[in-house]
């Protein structure tokens, strides 16, 4: 068996906003380290394989990043041309052919290390022509994922790619981003199949396993799907952990578990409520109020007074004071004047952009929300006020 | 589904006895079947069989297969498709010589003419099984070509259907003889013995190495040694190449990947409701049951637990179907019950397990009294069947998470079949109604699948909110009030949140008093437009309240907008309602549980089967 990690993935308009060109949505950061490397690792922590990296071309910074995680030397292969999956297989074709099966996994999908392990067990045990994770999803979302539908033994009955018709009339699951699949799949591929028709074919000719798995499973293609990453691995720092480089100014409160990394420098008189993420090199000026649920990446300096809360904020962005961010993710290298607030609550009539839904209408929540997101470069001057749900597209000065 | 397993060792190198590796390996398989078992060995040139009706451990006390003597032995746990669960049609089964025995899971579909040509060949059955004709075949074959092996090849080439065949002969007493078709086999490889099983768990114990065999793939093995020809093309088999090494602990590899047993089973249940669904359409015990019912004055029906909420239904349903009162209660309170009872009356006991002690003793004290009665049980021969004159079994199989969950869902849909088979006897329905009705249930399985698939993310979802909730209410009415005590029960005993189930009008005779702003009510409703109509007004009582209103409710509701949440159900008929909605309450309270950090499977204070009073 080979490994084959997928990492040239486009993607969506809304998300798009947060990538700088050369880099790759595999690269955006939680809690320190890019999207793949939560991929890379599961994998290669279950199948000590040669494993190959796929790329698109003019994305290197995918292939350096990527390697400085992972175990064993990747074997890069430039994918030149198409944007489907089905041609970043056939683009590592040349390094598969000598095996019986490889382990496919997507490089923007978040999931547990176990995933990766059940799937492997039970091919191995089951020895069915291919083995797929499949995953519960909300019937709202079946739109955005490719579906397969599965009989009551667990085996695949058929596989629809993402469906027009939101009301799918059959008990469906996603296709969770993890296959083992037998080689000869590649002839089908070749023959212009998308990867969905291949395992549909697969499914209806031969025996095609699905492996079902309900715990930490995030597909990385919007926005919304960032934040929901960022809250559920943060979800899981279960205590305090301050490194001894990092710099705690007196007055400052911290509660709840968070993770400060290496040379943070918190002012006096913040007040931080886990669970939180500071990285390398970030700066918290005085008064800020850190609420839960924040991702802050390194270099990140965030100016007096702030307060935040549930966000993604990505390296390198800059907030002078008196600065409000809620429900928002902030691109790479953003400038944040005095007097900003990113309002978060919609209104009723309000509908928020077509994204895929996490959270909406929580029971008990009388209001929906959700906040802005930011292209990178972008610079927005002071006393400026944002509507919930804006995007703002990369590089643009708001003056 | 039969579970098979067999070990061949060589005494000096190996210490394992193999009747004890048999024996732990028929537990580990138990789930694929458990109507009855059997092991066979041959030590010093004579073939032993062991074997008879019911449950592995009954049968270790009364036959002790664990104390088999032999260096090879093979054994088989049952679940029956030709012939009836007895001691005869248990496997292994034998040749009329009795120096074969065979055991096998699978159907052999041309096993009728072949076992007509035996006979004509002189050959005598014993048991009404498909399986008894493979040793016969053999013995026929051996005499012609006086080579086991060869007589082997020549039997499976003639079965046509599905098999996993483990043999052995007095012949040769090394040899464990196997083939596999459609049915999973596995080889455990060890030091100086090898074992040969349906699935991994059976093996676990003794071997992480592992060959899984491919359809057409037949030979044997012997302590030291494992041969292997593909029938496809007659060539031998390099096995070396499929070892593999399984790296899953033996409570992994019986969770089949599910982090719980809880969510292992509520993911069975449209598996176990087409088995049940099928089982009890050619089940016997109904038709018999149905004419007990008729002549009998009273009819009793009780249960514990979650059994109890079937039994409610039950009677409920009989009360709108078919026409006829059933009383049903609490069975620990038999004591108000029995001293109105005799022999003109009837007591159906509904029991997951078959052993709950407070059922045990009110079908005992009905009994002395002269009152007949009738078992509704997930377990064959166990105490509840066997002191019952008749039984009807569900096909949940094993259930291990503490929480009933499919084996609920299960007696609901056999409950359901007798109710439609009682009301069409007394013409309080029309056949073509009947008919009707019983196609209706047999769509369960796929929509209990829809169900589970439409709503799980969405229970994941609000459970983090429920987790945060101290109490809450589960209203209902009609068909759907047993389905709302289910639900309460779910969420009190796996995720320790103080729930009740009221019908949805004894609300405002004070429960409603409780009710304050982010109070969670969940409303079952029943597929009904009348019921609906009803239940507006107790949803908006609640919502007049600011309680969180969350409706348990078809696609086609005419009641979505009252909902704060709404689980929506795959529309259906309002009969199918406890086999539909009740998922999406197991769902609920499983994520609850999961959320508050609990182990779903092993809730505090509580045990699977209650066998004290």
């Amino acid at each position: 068996m080979k490994n084959l990690i997928l990492a040239g993935g486009r993607a969506s308009r809304e998300l798009s906003v947060l990538i700088p060109k050369g880099r790759n949505k595999v690269l955006l950061k939680i809690m320190g380290k890019p999207v793949i490397y939560y991929s890379l690792n599961g994998l290669q922590q279950t199948v000590s394989a040669e494993t190959i990296l796929v790329y698109r071309a003019g994305e290197e910074d995918v292939y350096r990043e990527a390697s400085s995680y992972s175990q064993t030397p990747l074997i890069p292969v430039v994918q030149e041309t198409g944007d489907s999956v089905h041609e970043a297989i056939l683009a590592a074709e040349s390094r598969l052919r000598d095996i019986d099966y490889f382990f496919l996994v997507f490089g923007d999908i978040i999931v547990e290390q176990d995933a990766f392990t059940h799937l492997l067990n039970t091919h191995l045990t089951e020895e069915p022509s291919a083995t797929i994770l499949v995953v519960p999803i909300e019937p709202r979302n079946v739109y955005t994922y490719g579906l397969a539908i599965v009989d009551e033994n667990s085996f695949v009955k058929k596989v629809v790619e993402k469906p027009q018709s939101i009301e799918l009339r059959e008990p469906c699951y996603a296709l969770g981003g993890l296959y083992i699949l037998p080689i000869w799949i590649l002839d089908k591929l070749e023959k212009g199949y998308t990867l969905p028709q291949a395992i549909d074919y697969l499914a209806r000719e031969s025996r095609v396993r699905a492996v079902y798995y309900s715990d930490l499973w995030i597909d990385i293609g919007y926005p919304t799907d960032l934040l929901e990453a960022t809250y559920q691995l943060l979800s899981r720092i279960d205590q305090q952990f301050i490194s001894n480089k990092a710099e705690i100014e007196t007055n400052t409160v911290i509660k709840g578990p968070v993770y400060i990394s290496d040379n943070v420098y918190i002012d006096h008189y913040v007040v931080i409520k886990g669970p939180v993420y500071l990285g390398d090199d970030s700066f918290i000026g005085a008064h800020s109020f850190i609420r839960h649920y924040v991702n802050i990446e390194n270099r990140v300096r965030i100016g007096a007074f702030n307060e935040i809360r549930y966000s993604n904020i990505q390296p390198y962005a800059f907030t002078h004071s008196r600065v409000t961010i809620m429900d928002s993710i902030i691109g790479e290298n953003t400038l944040f004047e005095s007097n900003i607030t990113l309002l978060n609550v919609l209104s009723e009539e309000e509908e928020p952009p077509r994204l895929r839904i996490h959270i909406v209408n929580k029971p008990g929540e009388k209001i929906r929300k959700m906040g802005s997101v930011i292209g990178y470069n972008s610079r927005i001057s002071t006393n400026k006020v944002l509507k919930p749900g804006t995007i703002l597209e990369p590089n643009t000065v708001l003056k | 589904m039969c579970g098979i397993i067999g070990i061949v060792l060589d005494n000096n190198s190996a210490n394992i006895n193999p009747g004890t590796a048999v024996f732990h390996g028929l537990i580990r398989l138990e789930y694929r079947g458990y109507d009855s078992a059997g092991v066979a060995s041959v030590s010093r040139d004579k073939l032993i069989i062991l074997k008879g009706k019911g449950r592995i451990s009954e049968l270790e006390k009364k036959l002790c297969f664990s104390c088999i003597e032999g260096d090879v032995v093979i054994g088989h746990t049952r679940w029956a498709t030709h012939g009836a669960p007895s001691d005869i049609n248990a496997h292994p089964h034998s040749d009329c010589s009795g120096r074969i025995a065979v055991v096998h899971n699978g159907v052999i579909q041309n096993y009728r003419e072949l076992k007509k040509m035996l006979i004509q060949k002189g050959h005598v059955f014993k048991s009404e099984t498909d399986t008894e004709v493979i040793p016969h075949l053999v013995e026929e074959f051996y005499r012609e070509t006086n080579d086991v092996f060869k007589a082997f090849v020549k039997t499976i080439k003639m079965l046509e259907g599905s098999f996993a065949i483990a043999l052995i002969t007095v012949v040769e007493p090394d040899k464990i003889f196997f083939a596999k078709k459609d049915s999973p086999l596995i080889i455990g490889i060890g030091n100086g013995f090898n074992i040969i099983a349906s699935d991994i768990p059976a093996l676990l114990e003794y071997t992480r190495r592992i060959i899984t065999l491919r359809d057409n793939w037949i030979g044997y093995i012997t302590p030291n040694e494992i041969h292997i020809i593909d029938l496809t093309n007659n060539e031998n088999v390099e096995w070396s190449e499929y070892v593999r090494i399984v790296e899953w602990s033996l409570e992994d590899a019986t969770r089949s990947g599910y982090p719980h047993y809880m969510l292992k089973e509520i993911h069975e249940q449209p598996r176990v409701l087409k088995e049940t669904y099928y089982g009890i359409r050619e089940d016997p015990v109904i038709a018999e049951t149905v004419d007990r019912m008729i002549n009998s004055r009273n009819i009793y029906i009780t249960g514990a637990g979650t059994s109890y909420h079937a039994c409610l239904y039950f009677s409920i349903l009989m009360n709108i179907i078919g026409r006829r009162t059933i009383i049903s209660f609490v069975s620990s309170e038999y004591q108000v019950y029995v001293k109105a009872v005799d022999e003109q009356d009837l007591l159906i006991v509904v029991s997951q397990s078959g052993e709950t002690m407070d059922s045990l003793k009110a079908l005992r004290s009905f009994k002395e009294r002269g009152v007949r009665t009738i078992a509704i049980s997930n377990v064959v021969d166990s105490a509840i069947p066997r002191e019952c004159e008749l039984t009807i079994y569900t096909r949940a199989g094993p259930e291990i998470g503490v929480a009933a969950t499919k084996t609920f869902t299960t007696q609901t849909l056999t409950l359901t079949w007798l109710a439609i088979a009682y009301s069409e006897s007394t013409g309080s329905i029309t056949r073509i109604e009947a008919d009707e009705y019983r196609k209706i249930l047999g769509s369960s399985s796929e929509l209990v699948a829809k169900t589970i698939s439409w709503n799980e993310i969405s229970c994941k979802e609000l459970a983090k909110w429920l987790s945060e909730r101290r109490d809450m209410y589960y209203l209902s009415r009609s068909i759907g009030l047993p389905i709302a005590m289910e639900g309460a029960l779910k969420m009190k005993e796996i995720a320790y949140i103080h729930a009740e189930a009221y019908p949805a009008g004894e609300s405002k005779h004070g429960p409603i008093a409780l009710v304050e702003e982010d109070y969670p009510v969940l409303f079952i409703i029943p597929e009904q437009e009348e019921l609906e109509k009803i239940l507006l007004g107790n949803i908006q009582e609640m919502k007049a309240r600011n309680a969180v209103v969350i409706g348990v409710a078809s696609e086609n509701t005419g009641l979505s907008d009252q909902f704060n949440y709404w689980f929506k159900i795959p529309s259906s008929h309002w009969l199918l309602t406890p086999i539909t909605h009740t998922p999406v309450l197991q769902l609920l309270a499983y994520y609850t549980a999961v959320e508050k950090g609990f182990d779903p499977d092993k809730p505090r204070n509580l045990a699977k089967t209650v066998t004290v009073e």
